[in-house]
């Protein structure tokens, strides 16, 4: 049952710019001077790129350097490479060593990172990435140098998720400092990350990470090889990635956890899923993820139990609010007066009295408003970020009501939606919630409870047909399995959960195929 | 799937037939109905409205008014029957009638007195209509006059009688309750009676002259949906205590024997009914079983002994079964009703008997010899030992 039935491909969209060129299989010739010229013509017009011609050894030993300012450790340039083969002693005569390019890696070139490689391609593709190219005279092979380096933001605190309790850092925009956070978590030669580039301009790294023996495979090799098969120029952010590997594009509901927390991650991964880091993008990437999943914070794990179980119910009862208030207030004071207790009623009855619209419209004027403003305040610099809450809170909440253009009721009914959906950990889980709020406003409108019901009906048929990589959206409440819940709305002590929770753990991918 | 769902969505407005959404500032909402008989054999229809705008609470909590300085209005009509006078209603009222949340009905007691029996109908089968509306006689008066008065407290004030109701201070009996007595064998149906007051004994007092208050005292007895009579407070009490429907009385009585007088406040009420039949003579005992505290004494007698306790728990007994036999007697000898549910009891647990004393039950009910002995346990005397007085130099 798990790791079988993946949902159809998502068409992955063709935009090559840049086709293969000739150039690929290309190869170095022995001549310095045809090297040079070679490699000024590709890398023509670009400003940063460094030349740098010398003398190995100050014998006529010609040779040159070349990368990409900014990208290379520069002090170490200087003091590792071009300082030991420059007046580093060679011994005489010169001409008799027979390979040159081993000895000089082996005892001038006082960096670990080398390698040696012909093909101009794989020449350029490494003085992108960073890597200082040595071309010697009279010979067809160039070393290249890991020297990357350059200025790049430190480990920060997580800027989107924050916790009381938990590790203080968060990726950054450096793919390996995003995998050696991980490694030093999960310190274990299982955890297995596999590098791949995506992005014919771009060529971006992505690394796929996994625990062996504990990931579920055949969710892997499908993660694989739907990366494998994207074809596309640009890679900016994992996003990029997300959108063309998911399963249905088209649903609400996220099927990959977006985290930039490494403690989160490693969690998932140490559950059993599949990570995706992508260079440049401080987000990674996990997957295959529940409906439960989203509904945890990394948090849920660090506090003791019942004061977690707590919050899990609070969560769930909001991210219901979140969902549905604004439909229950408008079917209930449209269609269902009756279910009112009578002074609510009459409290409702007085502040509505003479506010122009009906409840529908009041609702969806003031949803959209609540997000005009909330994307207003992501969107808009810190500086004015403080004009933005005057305006909303002040402006909009407060002088609609006394205006009597909304009613007192509906603002309190939205500020609580709005708070709500603040509630939800996952911070892409908490849009599909945003999101679906307005159909069923809508349907409340329209058919009152009837509506609402109709309404959640089909977002639980959905739900129940999703499936991230192979496993069903709402395990394990659907289909259910005893050990699962133990981790699903409540959360048992830390002792009891000695069984992987999620199907696509070790244990219940036995279980599956067996 | 997306397009399919999205097709479902377009079929359910087609399949549905349910558009009844009304915007609450379109309703009114009956909070009270009182209806009356007019002399010529008329219903007339009395409703109470709450003003929007002034029943609910005002801009910064204060209360705002309506355009008169009233949170409710009042309006009248007469018809053939509770529709017809609806209707005639409706037609000066623009929003539309919703009575889902009606606290109260009230009965003029000229209609009570000629029968309920059409008016039960419509309550029972309008579905708009709750059944868990509290149905009050307006005793001594006309209905329409209880929703016309002013409540100090209340912003409307068929509230207050609502709340009267369920404070558990005298009967209170809702439609549901209504017609279940009704249709029961062997029990007559009682409803609260509510009568105006005013605040202060004072008439002179102007301040206190500007408004009176609801009084819920009295039990209306309906037998063959008639208004026979009405119980006053204490028979009440009694009539309560025997149906196991008290929660909480107050008590303050001169005890038979004793010089001076007691309060004692009964918070835990159990009544136990058996009923033999000997021919067709019925013999009914009635135990009842109080638990209290006294709170007040002016009794010559030190409470800290205990058997002491036992003479006021004694006396006071005697005092409550004097005044529970005095009200079934009234209940036998005035209108032969059996408003304890004695037939009931026989109907339940002596099903043979009861057929055959059934078509004349009221009868043998008036006949019946009655017993009542009441058990009073008295738990405490307060926080103080002895009365005051009793250590004072004034002794009486």
């Amino acid at each position: 049952m798990i790791g079988k039935g993946f949902g159809k491909r998502t068409r992955i969209p063709k935009i090559l710019l840049d086709k293969p060129t000739s150039r690929q299989s290309e190869r170095l010739s022995s001549s310095l001077e045809e090297n040079e010229t070679k490699l000024h013509a590709i890398f023509e017009s670009c400003s940063d790129v460094v030349f740098r011609s010398f003398y190995i050894g100050g014998q006529q030993q010609r040779a040159f350097l070349f990368y990409i300012d900014g990208l290379v450790d520069t002090a170490q340039l200087d003091e590792s490479l071009l300082r030991p083969l420059m007046s580093g002693a060679l011994p005489e005569p010169f001409d008799e060593i027979p390979e040159l390019l081993p000895f000089l890696q082996n005892r001038l070139i006082m960096i670990s990172q080398v390698s040696q490689t012909a093909e101009y391609a794989q020449i350029e593709l490494e003085i992108l990435k960073g890597s200082v190219v040595i071309c010697v005279d009279n010979q067809s092979e160039a070393i290249v140098v890991g020297l990357a380096g350059g200025n790049t933001r430190s480990v920060d605190e997580p800027a989107s998720e924050s916790t009381v309790r938990g590790s203080r850092d968060s990726f950054t925009e450096i793919l390996r400092t995003n995998t050696s956070l991980i490694r030093r978590r999960v310190r274990s030669s299982r955890l297995k990350i596999e590098m791949l580039t995506v992005g014919e301009i771009t060529r971006t790294d992505v690394a796929i990470a996994y625990l062996k023996g504990i990931t579920n495979e055949s969710a892997l090799q499908e993660i694989k090889s739907r990366i494998h098969d994207i074809e596309i120029d640009v890679v900016l952010e994992s996003g990029y990635i997300e959108q063309l590997i998911e399963e249905k594009t088209y649903s609400p509901f996220p099927q990959f956890l977006v985290t930039e927390r490494p403690d989160y991650l490693a969690a998932a991964l140490l559950q059993g899923q599949v990570a995706i880091f992508t260079d440049g993008s401080p987000f990674a990437i996990s997957a295959p993820m529940t409906f439960w999943g989203f509904m945890q914070a990394g948090e849920d794990y660090y506090e003791r139990v019942l004061y977690i179980n707590g919050i899990r119910m609070i969560r769930f009862v909001f991210a219901l609010i979140a969902l549905l208030l604004p439909s229950l207030y408008v079917a209930l004071t449209t269609f269902h007066q009756q279910m009112i207790p009578t002074n609510l009623l009459l409290s409702i009855a007085a502040a509505r009295e003479g506010v122009p619209f009906p409840a529908l419209v009041e609702a969806i004027l003031m949803e959209v408003t609540f997000e005009g403003l909330r994307e207003a305040g992501v969107r808009l610099p810190k500086q004015v970020g403080q004009a933005v809450s005057i305006v909303g809170g002040l402006v909009v909440g407060q002088a609609a009501v006394q205006a009597g253009i909304v009613s007192a009721p509906m603002v309190i009914v939205v500020s609580l939606t709005g708070i709500a959906s603040f509630t939800i950990p996952r911070y892409n889980f908490s849009i599909a919630f945003r999101l679906l709020r307005f159909p069923l406003i809508i349907l409340a409108g329209m058919f009152g409870l009837y509506g609402i019901s109709i309404g959640l009906v089909v977002i639980l048929v959905h739900l129940s047909g999703l499936k991230s990589f192979g496993v069903p959206y709402l395990f394990p409440v659907a289909p259910v399995t005893w050990q699962g819940l133990k981790d699903a709305l409540f959360r048992a002590p830390l002792w009891t959960l000695y069984l992987r929770s999620q199907p696509v753990g070790r244990k219940a991918k036995r279980k599956g195929s067996g | 799937m997306p397009a399919r769902m999205l097709l479902l969505l377009i079929f359910v407005p087609l399949l549905s037939g349910c558009w009844d959404r009304v915007e609450m500032n379109d309703l009114s909402f009956f909070m009270a109905s009182g209806l009356d008989s007019t002399e010529d054999g008329k219903l007339k229809t009395t409703i109470q409205i709450p003003i929007s705008a002034g029943a609910g609470s005002g801009e910064g909590g204060k209360p705002s008014t309506g355009a008169f300085g009233k949170t409710y209005y009042a309006v009248s009509a007469i018809g053939i029957n509770i529709y017809d006078a609806e209707r005639q209603i409706q037609q000066r009222n623009s929003r539309h009638f919703f009575k889902g949340h009606r606290r109260v009905v009230f009965i003029g007691e000229a209609l009570a007195k000629k029968g309920i029996q059409d008016i039960l109908d419509y309550y029972s089968r309008d579905p708009g209509s709750r059944l868990r509306t509290y149905l009050v006689v307006a005793k001594g008066g006309e209905a329409s006059e209880l929703l016309q008065n002013d409540h100090p407290a209340e912003r409307i004030p068929a509230e207050e009688v609502r709340e009267l109701e369920l404070s558990g201070v005298g009967t209170s009996v809702t439609f549901r309750d209504f017609m279940m007595m009704q249709n029961r064998d062997g029990i007559v149906p009682v409803t609260g009676a509510v009568e105006l007051v005013p605040p202060m004994l004072d008439p002179n007092n102007s301040a206190a002259s500007k408004f009176k208050m609801f009084r819920l005292s009295s039990t209306a007895v309906f037998k063959d949906y008639r208004l026979v009579g009405y119980l006053n407070d204490v028979e009440t009490r009694s009539l309560r205590w025997i149906k196991n429907e008290s929660k909480e009385e107050y008590f303050g009585n001169t005890l038979p024997g004793l010089s001076g007088n007691i309060g004692i406040v009964i918070n835990d009420f159990k009544s136990k009914v058996n009923v033999t039949m000997n021919g067709n003579h019925a013999r009914v005992i009635v135990q009842l079983l109080g638990t209290g505290s006294i709170n007040e004494t002016n009794v010559n007698l030190n409470l800290s002994e205990l058997s002491n306790m036992t003479i006021i728990e004694k006396r006071f007994g005697e005092l409550i079964s004097q005044q529970t036999l005095r009200t079934v007697k009234k209940a036998q000898t005035e209108w032969k009703a059996d408003i304890f549910g004695f037939g009931l009891h026989l109907h339940q647990f002596h099903y043979q008997t009861w057929k055959k004393v059934r078509a004349q039950w009221d009868t043998v009910f008036s006949e019946a010899d009655i017993v009542v002995t009441a058990k009073i346990n008295l738990r405490r005397s307060g926080i103080i030992g002895n009365s005051l007085e009793h250590h004072g130099a004034e002794k009486r």
